[in-house]
């Protein structure tokens, strides 16, 4: 086979892998060997000769790579620096001989990194895990009804099942939508959990979502069939402890029995990424599930209860192909049945799946936020690891020049700066993934957008590490090549001066001017820091009108569990068991929830001047009690009465009671209204009297908020099917808290109370979007502050080893140690004082991003620019005294000899 | 190990090996040198070690080598011969020296 001369072919590959000197004479000894054993009758096989050759070169190249050449006495002639093997252990050396410098670098690089690595591991949790049991999600496809300017409206079955016709594209179409329905069990209290209500196809569409039994199938699209369930595993477990023990028990959606017939897999919860629903219900079972819808889901298109729907390509159908069969459904739709949707409006199909248009534009937002921060921060890293850098090579200016003057080329010297920086990387970038490990552990549990359920325990997964180990090569590279080429050119007679005094200048100047850009960058983020928690104190300044801290607030929804008329009784007892509870003083019903995303608006004009243009103001409808329960004070008139709650005004006789500034705005004053007569924009043409005028209050949004507003009598325009309590605290929340969900479960056992707060935390609650980003912009401003004070002390230490021969002659002149730490002190000074000059209009500059994020202060506060330039001439002096104090404490005999 | 070999000390398998290419003067190679050690003392050296073991002592100066001419019977290839220097002499005798010194006294020369 392998003919005269020629070892087979792989063991000549495997030859290559040898080194060159030993290449020729091994091939030539291994055919010598297996020509002698063949002539023995022994011969070697090609397998035994490849391994042969293989062992032979990992043998040499592992002895090569751990033998040091300064081994044998002629070693150090022949192998001078060769290698970033090399490289990499003199690194290594010489950071461990100067571990203070290793320390500092190593940390100053854990700080923009973990920043960044942070950042990126919630951004690769939002953005780009996969959701568990979603299958090839490439494939998949959102529809929505909408046009090109956004809008979007929700479909109906009809709808979906004439897309399923119409689209042969798609491997199966489903829609869903999400609702929070209430959920019972014998075992646990009622709960109101998020829901989706889903077409039977939505688990085959997405892949293999449910993990234990089965989802929902064709017959799940009738009524009629049995009503099944599918339970998410977070709730399964809350519910029945273990997921398993969940299949076949019976659960009480909105009241009504359902059979659990499958439990998601863990960590799946909805189409819709960062998804919280818990509960999927088919839409075969709509009349329990969508009591709101009257019409039968199923058949009539005017049901339209889906806000998504997904699909799947089928086999070599494009996404392109899918839109054009959508819009061809689309329009022989509206010639069958026109509607009055704007004629662009269409089926948009568009790939993967998609976010929740609300959770899109705010996550985006914060995301955008983080980016824009952490991507300062690691310039600041960067900036200041060039500083490092740039002093390091300035120290070693002997060891450099001697270098060069052997002959070693500048490159040659660079790199040796370059291996530290690397050694340096890899260090701080183990460091940077214990931070985003942390981080991860302080962020769960925040919502990142309000109203988006909140974060998980976010894993550090794989690709997380290699971002960090990346980013980290990339800093320690950028911030070394400039330095470490600077350094590296040297005036050689000079720089073998044992003094080298004469250099020191222009390179401390320009590491001081990074600093001083530090320094800049850092005051303008503790501008933007004070702005946003002066802000913050403005909101919640904002009077309410009451105190929020001593009212409880809880929601409770009767009309999803079908309670229609009953409701009324519903309500009165639930006002007389709340009351009576020890520890409540006062309470009264809200049709909208305080605080909540509900919002109501009414107009009318006053009675006797018809050509004025109508008053329009937030409105609300309340039960007697409330202004009482809230501590609202009356300026003028009564509250409402007993006989008013739960009473339609279709005779003719609605009441009406104003707060003060609005009374003032229609009437004149708050007496002036009492006993006038308006007339409502809805219910149109109503004639409503003014019975009492109460305080102004903010109790909606807050900030945009006027403190004008409209109160009716609870029920008064319509029944309404959902209802807050708010009572007034005579005793600590958790002291009272059990008696009221007594009261509510000894009613209906299957009724869940739910948004339960205090209105004090239900006000910060709105806030949380902002408080976030103050919080995290105060972490920004706090690191890049460290890492400016940090730079600094780097520079002004350099600095003073540069000049002991000066300091040496001041005090030989008679310079007194407080004069020598003033004058550190001024020259920390002048670097601080150009920071605040570049940084304070730099923060002015990124006023147009800030501005939206301010409320009752404007970008140009002098406090907060002040703040910040305290704050940082604080760090600076701090930075600054170790090294002054070390130029104090210089001996100048030692010095100057 | 580095001080051991600094000192100019040898290891057990550079000892023989170097007194194989004694042995066989200038006219050793890898393969021949394994079969003198083979030979003389029973030890069958795997044919990594003996690669290994020529590469360090090349690399420490004690050998040097050159390449021989291309032969039929070797597939055309040449053979890589070694020498032993001055300095592979020199640790030579300092081995022995070493040994003599550490033998208790009734072995010694």
């Amino acid at each position: 086979m392998t003919g005269p001369g020629r070892l087979p072919a792989p063991a000549r590959w495997a030859l290559a892998c040898l080194p060159a000197d030993w290449r020729e004479s091994v091939e030539g000894d291994l055919e010598e060997e297996r020509r002698r054993r063949a002539a023995r009758g022994r011969p070697m096989s090609a397998a035994r000769l490849t391994t042969a050759v293989i062992v032979v070169a990992t043998r040499l190249a592992l002895a090569r790579a751990t033998t040091t050449p300064r081994l044998g006495p002629r070693a150090g002639r022949t192998r001078i620096m060769r290698g970033f093997g090399h490289d990499l252990r003199h690194a290594l050396r010489r950071l461990r001989d100067q571990p203070g410098y290793a320390v500092i670098a190593a940390l100053t690089l854990a700080i923009g990194i973990g920043a960044n690595t942070a950042v990126f591991t919630l951004a690769h949790w939002l953005l780009l895990r996969d959701v568990p049991g979603i299958e090839a999600p490439s494939r998949l496809v959102s529809m929505g009804f909408g046009g090109q300017s956004g809008a979007r409206a929700p479909v109906s079955f009809v709808t979906i099942e004439a897309l399923r016709a119409g689209m042969p594209a798609l491997d199966g179409l489903a829609g869903y939508s999400s609702f929070d329905l209430h959920v019972g069990t014998t075992a646990a209290e009622a709960a109101r959990v998020e829901a989706e209500v889903v077409t039977g196809n939505y688990f085959s569409v997405l892949g293999h979502p449910v993990g234990l039994g089965r989802g929902f199938g064709a017959d799940d699209e009738r009524a009629g069939a049995p009503a099944r369930a599918v339970v998410s595993d977070r709730l399964a477990r809350r519910l029945f402890g273990a997921a398993a023990s969940a299949l076949d028990r019976t659960l009480a959606v909105n009241g009504h029995p359902f059979t659990v017939t499958g439990v998601a897999r863990p960590g799946f919860h909805g189409a819709s990424r960062l998804g919280g629903a818990d509960l999927w219900v088919p839409i075969g079972q709509h009349r329990a599930a969508l009591p709101m819808y009257r019409g039968d889901a199923l058949t009539d298109p005017g049901v339209d209860p889906f806000f998504g729907m997904i699909g799947r390509l089928a086999p070599g159908a494009s996404v392109e192909l899918a839109g054009q069969q959508a819009d061809a459904v689309r329009a022989s739709l509206a010639a069958a049945t026109p509607d009055r949707r704007p004629a662009d409006w269409t089926y948009l199909v568009r790939p993967g799946i998609e976010w929740r248009p609300w959770v899109r534009s705010r996550l985006s937002d914060t995301v955008t936020f983080l980016t824009g921060a952490v991507s300062l921060l690691l310039l600041l890293t960067c900036a200041n690891l060039a500083t490092l850098v740039l002093a390091r090579a300035q120290g070693r200016r002997q060891e450099t020049a001697t270098r060069l003057a052997l002959g070693a080329s500048r490159w040659r010297v660079a790199r040796l700066l370059m291996a530290e920086s690397l050694v340096l990387a890899v260090a701080a970038s183990a460091i940077a993934v214990g931070v985003a490990a942390v981080a991860g552990r302080v962020l769960e549990g925040t919502s990142l957008v309000p109203g988006a359920p909140p974060i998980a325990r976010v894993p550090v997964a794989w690709p997380v590490l290699g971002f960090a180990l990346a980013v980290a090569v990339v800093v320690a590279l950028l911030a070394t090549v400039v330095p470490a080429l600077r350094g590296s050119r040297l005036d050689l007679r000079a720089g073998l001066d044992q003094a080298g005094r004469s250099l020191a200048a222009g390179r401390t100047r320009a590491a001081r001017l990074l600093t001083a850009a530090q320094v800049a960058v850092s005051i303008a983020l503790l501008v933007g820091a004070a702005l946003l928690v002066r802000s913050m104190a403005g909101r919640l300044a904002i009077p309410t009108g009451f105190d929020p801290a001593s009212v409880l607030s809880f929601s409770v929804e009767p009309g999803l569990q079908g309670y229609g008329p009953r409701q009324e009784a519903f309500y009165r007892d639930l006002l007389a068991g709340v009351r009576a509870v020890p520890g409540v003083r006062a309470a009264g019903l809200s049709w909208l929830g305080l605080y909540s995303n509900g919002a109501a608006d009414t107009r009318f004009t006053v009675e006797g001047a018809p050509g004025d243009e109508p008053i329009s103001a937030a409105s609300n409808m309340v039960s007697p009690g409330f202004f009482g329960a809230l501590g609202l004070p009356f300026v003028a008139g009564r509250d409402f009465e007993a006989r008013e709650f739960q009473r339609s005004d279709a005779t003719g006789d609605g009441v009406l009671i104003l707060t003060e500034s609005l009374a003032r705005r229609a009437f004149g004053s708050a007496e002036a209204a009492i006993g006038r007569h308006v007339v409502m924009a809805y219910p149109e043409g109503r004639v409503r009297t003014v019975v009492g005028v109460v305080g102004d209050t903010r109790q909606r949004q807050i900030v945009t908020d006027t403190g004008e507003m409209v109160f009716e009598p609870f029920g008064q325009t319509f029944p309404a099917g959902f209802a807050s309590v708010v009572v007034a605290l005579a005793a600590p929340l958790d002291r009272v808290l059990p008696g009221v969900r007594q009261v509510v479960d000894g009613l209906d056992p299957d009724l869940p109370i739910y948004d339960v707060a205090r209105l004090d935390d239900a006000i910060r609650r709105r806030f949380s979007g902002e408080l976030l980003v103050m919080r995290l912009t105060l972490v920004f401003a706090g690191l890049a502050t460290m890492l400016a004070a940090v730079g600094l002390y780097g520079v002004l230490a350099r600095s003073i080893a540069d000049r002991r021969r000066e300091f040496g002659i001041r005090t030989a002149l008679g310079a007194t140690p407080g004069g020598l730490v003033s004058l550190v002190v001024r020259e920390a000074a002048g670097v601080v004082v150009t920071g605040a000059v570049i940084g304070v209009p730099l923060c002015w500059m990124l006023a147009g991003y800030v501005r939206s994020r301010l409320f009752g202060v404007t970008v140009l506060d002098p406090w907060s620019a002040a703040a910040a330039t305290l704050v940082l001439v604080a760090v600076a002096l701090v930075a600054a005294l170790p090294a002054a104090r070390r130029a104090a404490g210089l001996d100048p005999a030692a010095v100057l000899r | 190990m580095s001080s051991f070999s600094e000192k100019g000390l040898l290891g057990e398998l550079e000892l023989l090996v170097l007194l194989a290419v004694v042995r066989q003067r200038d006219r050793g190679y890898a393969v021949s040198l394994r079969d003198e050690i083979a030979e003389r003392t029973g030890i069958e050296l795997g044919r990594g070690s003996v690669y290994v073991t020529l590469d360090r002592l090349a690399r420490k100066g004690y050998l040097a080598s050159r390449m021989g001419d291309p032969t039929p019977e070797r597939g055309g290839k040449a053979r890589r011969l070694f020498t032993i220097t001055p300095a592979g002499e020199r640790a030579l005798a300092a081995a022995d020296r070493a040994r003599a010194r550490m033998r208790p006294a009734r072995q010694a020369r």
